[in-house]
């Protein structure tokens, strides 16, 4: 299997089988909506902070299967980390989706997005729940 | 017969993209070559400021501006003094609530619907928040507004009605003209978002016998950045101006101004206008005049029929949204399928309308009041049919459904 066919079996499972979806908010987790006004993606992010780490992260929303499957990946990402380094990789992962340089190592599953640098259209898909994360971190910060 | 083959070859873009498939007229519609040609003329052989020079080269250009009011004064049967070019649907309505402004006392009420387009809501949502007004919402009932709701919400507060002819996301038609007669003695300003409406069905304004009627050009083969509201006479002079600036006072000096005495829409039109998109928008009506508002509805609605009876072949594969009303607007949803997936390609997906060189239109409209409330759902796909659109257009589109509703499944 090449590069690109593996990267979209991984986006695809991702949609197909969500991980961390939930269906509503769980106690004890902050809450941050993000939108895409014009086509429809919907996200909830819920998160749960242990000091400046990030112990969990879980979602629920609807989009196309681009934002979905970033946002059950992006779940994956961020446990466990701290909020700058999260932040930092958001902004890894958005100089990615843009075709720009980055360091490639930071990320697991979400290498697979590297080809939505072909697809400016669907930038905004990819990066809605790593801009939702980050904007309530920075506030947090 | 609707000759649409015909049709086509009236419009350039049809030879410049051989295999379009245009269903997105509902957005902005395509421009025929009569309306591009009349606004090249006037940069090519006119291109003076109207209203200001007294030479006479800028005559024409005048002649050719004032041509257009009256023509569009004579399609929607209304005075040549009430009508208002304005940059869109949008801008005319937000200037309308602007100048309404000091009409309105705390406590006044305004009703709006839950099918109306933002550009006919966020204005009064707006108006409502900074003069403590009561925004009154009439929900829609099977989709439609069922005027009698309306009826029960008004109180002797209640001093505007705004609402859609056509709504932009179901299609729905309300009876304006009952609507008015029924509140005329009231003393209720009545305000119609046209935008949707005079592409597609006669409209006789005078008939209607509303306050405020609104229209964007370039829905109606017009050009971009040009609209149109006609006010009726007496409550211009209600109104505070639009703007203010050239061409629009009688007298003006350090402490005062008057307006033009006839003034009608000169009072609304300050500043140097959009002239060659007013040109322009006078082609687009004289052409849609021509065809015929009310047999491009009929063509509409024999497509929509059309490619319903071949949904309903593929029943399981698609949710529809309006199959009751007749109009040319489909909306509706591959199942399954993501709105934006069905579009646009990815990484992931390359079966879209987009691949099939089809244009629709997909997410929410610029409606999440019908998307919240009356459909709920957070997103759909509106295919929407014109004069240009051929039982081809259908077929290729029921086409691609399949196509796309396969490649998720």
């Amino acid at each position: 299997m090449n590069e690109q066919e593996l990267h979209k079996q991984i986006i695809l499972s991702h949609y197909k089988e969500p991980q961390n979806k939930v269906d509503s908010l769980p106690e004890g987790y902050l809450i941050q909506k993000g939108v895409n006004p014009s086509c429809g993606d919907e996200l909830e992010l819920y998160i749960k902070l242990n000091g400046d780490t990030i112990e969990d992260v879980k979602y629920n929303g609807s989009g196309c299967s681009i934002c979905c499957a970033s946002a059950s990946i992006l779940t994956q990402e961020v446990k466990n980390k701290s909020i700058p380094k999260v932040i930092s990789n958001s902004h890894k992962f958005e100089q990615m989706l843009k075709g720009e340089e980055f360091t490639e190592d930071v990320f697991e599953d979400a290498i697979a997005f590297k080809g939505i640098a072909n697809f400016p259209a669907r930038f905004k898909c990819a990066f809605l729940p790593w801009k939702t994360l980050s904007d309530l971190l920075t506030k947090k910060e | 017969m609707f000759d649409v083959q015909k049709i086509k070859q009236d419009f350039s873009i049809f030879k410049n993209n051989i295999d379009l498939v245009y269903l997105d007229s509902a957005a902005t519609s395509l421009k025929p070559d009569v309306v591009i040609r009349a606004m090249n003329e006037y940069y090519e052989k006119y291109p003076y400021s109207i209203g200001r020079g007294s030479y006479s080269m800028a005559q024409k250009a005048v002649q050719k501006y004032e041509d257009s009011r009256q023509t569009i004064a004579n399609f929607l049967n209304v005075d040549y003094l009430e009508v208002i070019f304005t940059r869109s649907t949008t801008s005319a309505i937000n200037n309308i609530a602007n100048s309404l402004e000091d009409q309105f006392q705390e406590g006044d009420e305004i009703i709006v619907t839950n099918l109306e387009h933002h550009s006919n809501f966020l204005p009064w949502q707006q108006l409502s928040q900074k003069k403590n007004l009561k925004l009154v919402i009439v929900s829609a009932k099977n989709k439609a507004i069922d005027l009698n709701d309306i009826y029960d919400k008004i109180t002797p507060r209640t001093k505007l009605i705004a609402i859609h002819h056509m709504s932009n996301v179901i299609g729905d038609v309300v009876d304006v003209k009952e609507l008015c007669e029924n509140v005329k003695d009231k003393d209720i300003l009545c305000l119609v978002d046209g935008a949707q409406a005079v592409p597609h069905m006669q409209v006789d304004v005078a008939n209607i016998g509303c306050d405020f009627y609104i229209f964007s050009g370039h829905k109606a083969l017009g050009p971009t950045g040009v609209g149109v509201a006609f006010i009726k006479k007496e409550v211009m002079n209600k109104l505070k101006p639009f703007e203010y600036g050239g061409d629009m006072v009688e007298a003006s000096s350090v402490d005062y101004h008057t307006y033009r005495p006839k003034a009608g829409f000169e009072k609304f039109e300050a500043g140097t206008p959009s002239i060659a998109e007013v040109i322009g928008l006078g082609a687009a009506i004289k052409y849609l005049k021509k065809i015929g508002p009310d047999k491009i509805h009929e063509h509409e609605v024999a497509l929509k029929k059309y490619a319903l009876e071949k949904l309903k072949l593929i029943k399981n594969k698609v949710t529809i949204y309006n199959e009751e009303f007749e109009n040319g607007l489909l909306t509706f949803n591959i199942n399954d399928v993501a709105v934006h997936d069905a579009v646009s390609a990815s990484l992931v997906n390359e079966v879209t309308f987009d691949s099939a060189n089809i244009a629709l239109r997909d997410g929410q409209l610029c409606n999440n009041l019908t998307m919240k409330y009356v459909l709920g759902e957070t997103s759909v796909l509106r295919a929407s049919f014109y004069l240009y659109n051929s039982y081809e257009d259908i077929d290729a589109l029921i086409n691609q459904i399949n196509k796309i509703y396969d490649a998720w499944h």
